[in-house]
């Protein structure tokens, strides 16, 4: 034992003495951070897109559509407010903003807001509109067709400048129907076409009802008596099913894929480390110094810290900045992770996963002289190790799918399969069973590896599957 | 005197080949014993049987008293023959974790690891990482690695490979004064002048079987003695001389207009080279050089396996 000891801490120090150590550290968060940022970034530095509407049906139209637009930001602006205050004040404060939102309008919400959460409300920023409506040009504005409009558009559109417009929409009608010729500067931006059809449509049932006789009242009371839709689940807490009862699950595929990251990033680290002891010949005198078993498990175990210590910094600085930034959500998150016992079985399938692929990566780096042998090898079990991440990016909406739970009984995916499904309550023999299915495998991978280890790393020829095989069975070793 | 190291009929097998056969020998304490062959004679798999790395196909090995090595690793110190250290290491560092290893405490092993690498004039480099040291000072650190913890059988696979002749010496220096202090010293080589200069007692390995085990002056009573005569004499002559086995001739160049030749001569095992010098100074060859030859070691390998190594 005291000698694995001194091997894991060779190990762990040999890795956390390292400047890419510290840089890998920063880095994930730097990277994340950036990723947050980046599409505010983006939306902030470029101006609302301009858009001029060319009204040629002669049914006044360019009102309807610039207070449709206008309704729709100030959804925008009050979704952007609930997410604030779910952040500083939990989900509950967010779904009451959007309750007073849908009850009495912007203003209510506002209110509610800043009750709510009166730091960030005082603090708080409205996206700005997605479009910006402006006048037309009079040289377009007096075009008769759309054909002339569009002629008259194009250098307007060519026109980059703060003059210039991003989109222009020619609408006109025959008989029956309305036309819209969508016009944008650039065919890669994203348009509103859709978004134009939409208030068309609805502008046009408007008024064929009101032509048929129907009145405006009972137009507007159709229009506000939207139908109430509840979204209700035997699994969920409350009455409806609320973003608190959806966090199991997402917190569930996060953890997972954490899983994946930190026990694939371990084991890699493991395989290195040992194709390079092989390499520089250190393995041999380990060998005489110390009990395969000793050599092996100091080996993972010093990773193992590496992984620990890498995953306890990132779980700190992620805390920190969920309790500056989110503090509203740490504690549905803490509640989460403490009811659903989601802590524990991370726990579980950290040590029992990272146990299987280290002890496997371990084996295979002891036959291996360089880094490009090693990848040979591991180049096909990486796409196989590729088949859990698949899935579970799928059951994220759907974690009870027949072949998530199948896959939970495969051992070398239950860690990262369970870890998804362990959100949406499985029975406690799909816990049990797989679990034990999976301490099964673990052995019987300690077990051959450790074989497998001792005859890699004296033997002296080229890594061949075939050696790898027979290593294992027959534990002999290569004359020298 | 107590036995260090014995091998009683050991063989080892790998598949159809067989790279030691029924090889039985032992090792005094405080001995410096010599295990010698070339490449492929079974030298290192013999060295893995001893350390316990690889199990014996037949045949028995008990070393420090134990048939089993692995329970007294920490009395061992190993040198393999293709040396491995952590480059980023120091060599204090090294030392001390390898010593560790062996059951040192960490005080202890650092204490010592600088004491040794003062000793071997390392003192200037025990801060640097070994990857900016010489290879000639790695390997050094990698013995004191071995070494460090004190142990009562130090076994050295090929140490003197790669080492310039300044390393050698100082290496030979350090290999006496563990052997001095008590340790029992197993090493492998294929220079036959290190084992010669070294050893109290050696084993010669050929193709996985021991050709010879004894001590120096019985390894080369194996091979025969020479004389070298050179000057203006016949072959007859020489072959008439008594305790000649046989004779080659090598013709030089000719000086004063007379025909000069060189003759080695093979005594007879039981033959004495003074009696031959006697008879020829009596029929008044005309010899210019007159020499016995001791056979060396490597005489000896050649005599006993028939290989050059």
């Amino acid at each position: 034992m005291r000698r694995l000891i001194k091997i894991a801490l060779r190990e762990y120090l040999s890795y956390v003495r390292t400047v890419g150590f510290w840089l890998s550290i920063a880095g994930l968060p730097v990277i994340m951070g950036i990723a947050i940022i980046a599409p505010t970034l983006i939306a902030r530095s470029a101006p609302a897109p301009k858009m001029a509407i060319i009204d040629l049906s002669s049914r006044n139209l360019t009102p309807v559509i610039i207070k449709e637009f206008e309704r729709q930001h100030t959804v925008r602006v009050a979704k952007a407010m609930a997410a604030s205050a779910t952040a500083v004040a939990g989900p509950k404060a967010g779904e009451a903003i959007m309750a007073s939102f849908d009850a009495q309008g912007l203003k209510a919400a506002e209110v509610t807001f800043t009750s709510l959460a009166p730091k960030v409300a005082g603090a708080f920023k409205a996206p700005a509109p997605e479009v910006q409506i402006v006048q037309v040009p009079d040289s377009v504005a007096s075009a008769t067709s759309a054909e002339a409009a569009g002629r008259a558009l194009k250098p307007y559109l060519a026109d980059e400048t703060s003059h210039g417009l991003t989109f222009g929409a020619i609408i006109s009608a025959d008989t029956k129907a309305l036309s819209v010729d969508f016009w944008s500067r650039n065919i890669g931006l994203q348009t509103l076409d859709d978004r134009l059809k939409d208030i068309l449509r609805d502008e046009d049932r408007r008024l064929r009802l009101t032509q048929a006789g129907v009145s405006d009242a009972l137009l507007k009371d159709i229009d506000t008596t939207e139908p109430s839709v509840r979204l209700r689940s035997p699994k969920s807490e409350g009455d409806q099913v609320s973003l608190r009862d959806r966090l199991p699950t997402v917190i569930g595929f996060a953890m997972a894929m954490s899983l994946w990251t930190v026990i694939l990033s371990g084991a890699g680290i493991l395989l290195n480390s040992v194709v390079e002891d092989k390499s520089s010949r250190v393995l041999e005198v380990l060998l005489a110094s110390a009990s395969t078993t000793e050599i092996m498990g100091g080996k993972i175990l010093g990773v193992a810290a590496v992984t620990f210590s890498v995953l306890v910094i990132w779980l700190t600085l992620g805390t920190a900045m969920l309790l500056t930034n989110a503090p509203g959500l740490s504690e549905d998150l803490v509640a989460i992770l403490a009811t659903k016992g989601l802590a524990y079985y991370f726990g579980f399938y950290l040590v029992s996963g990272y146990m299987m692929y280290a002890c496997v990566f371990t084996a295979i780096g002891a036959f291996c002289e360089t880094t490009r042998e090693a990848q040979t090898l591991v180049g096909p079990m990486m796409l196989i190790l590729s088949i859990p991440m698949i899935f579970i990016s799928q059951s994220i909406t759907q974690p009870d799918m027949p072949i998530i739970k199948m896959l939970c009984w495969v051992p070398p995916f239950t860690p990262f399969m369970m870890m998804m499904r362990a959100a949406s309550g499985p029975t406690l023999w799909e816990l049990v069973g797989t679990g034990l299915g999976m301490t099964a495998f673990v052995t019987v991978t300690l077990w051959l590896s450790g074989k497998a280890f001792r005859a890699g790393a004296l033997s002296t020829s080229k890594l061949s599957p075939k050696a790898l095989i027979m290593g294992i069975i027959r534990r002999r070793l290569k004359p020298v | 005197m107590t036995t260090a190291l014995s091998l009683t009929g050991v063989t080892k097998r790998y598949g159809d080949f067989i790279a030691v056969q029924s090889l039985s020998f032992g090792v005094e304490t405080a001995q410096i014993c010599g295990f010698l062959g070339p490449n492929g004679a079974g030298k290192t798999s013999t060295i893995r049987m001893i350390l316990g790395l690889v199990e014996p196909t037949e045949g028995a090995i008990e070393v420090l008293g134990t048939t089993d090595a692995r329970k007294v690793r920490e009395r061992i110190g190993f040198l393999p023959e293709e040396r491995g250290l952590y480059k980023r290491m120091t060599p204090v560092e090294a030392i001390t974790f390898f010593a560790g290893l062996k059951g040192l405490g960490d005080r202890e092993a650092r204490r010592r690891a600088k004491e040794m690498l003062e000793e071997q004039g390392l003192g200037a480099a025990m801060n640097r990482p070994i990857q900016d040291l010489s290879k000639g000072m790695s390997q050094k650190v990698q013995l004191l690695s071995a070494i460090a913890h004190d142990p009562e059988l130090v076994i050295l696979d090929e140490p003197f490979s790669g080492l310039d002749p300044v390393n050698q010496q100082s290496l030979e220096t350090i290999i006496r004064d563990l052997a001095a202090r008590g340790t029992t010293v197993l090493f492998s080589t294929h220079v036959m002048q290190h084992a010669e200069r070294l050893c109290d007692r050696v084993v010669l390995m050929a193709r996985g079987s021991k050709m010879f085990d004894g001590d120096l002056d019985q390894a080369r009573s194996h091979a025969p003695r020479l004389l070298v005569l050179e000057g203006n004499i016949s072959l007859q002559a020489v072959q008439a001389l008594p305790g000649i086995e046989r004779v080659e001739v090598t013709p030089l160049a000719d000086q004063d207009g007379t025909h000069q030749v060189q003759l080695l001569a093979t005594l007879k095992t039981s033959a004495n080279g003074q009696e031959a010098l006697r008879a020829a100074f009596g029929q008044g060859l005309d010899l210019r050089r007159f020499e016995l030859k001791e056979p060396t070691l490597h005489d000896a390998f050649i005599a006993l396996t028939g290989d050059q190594i």
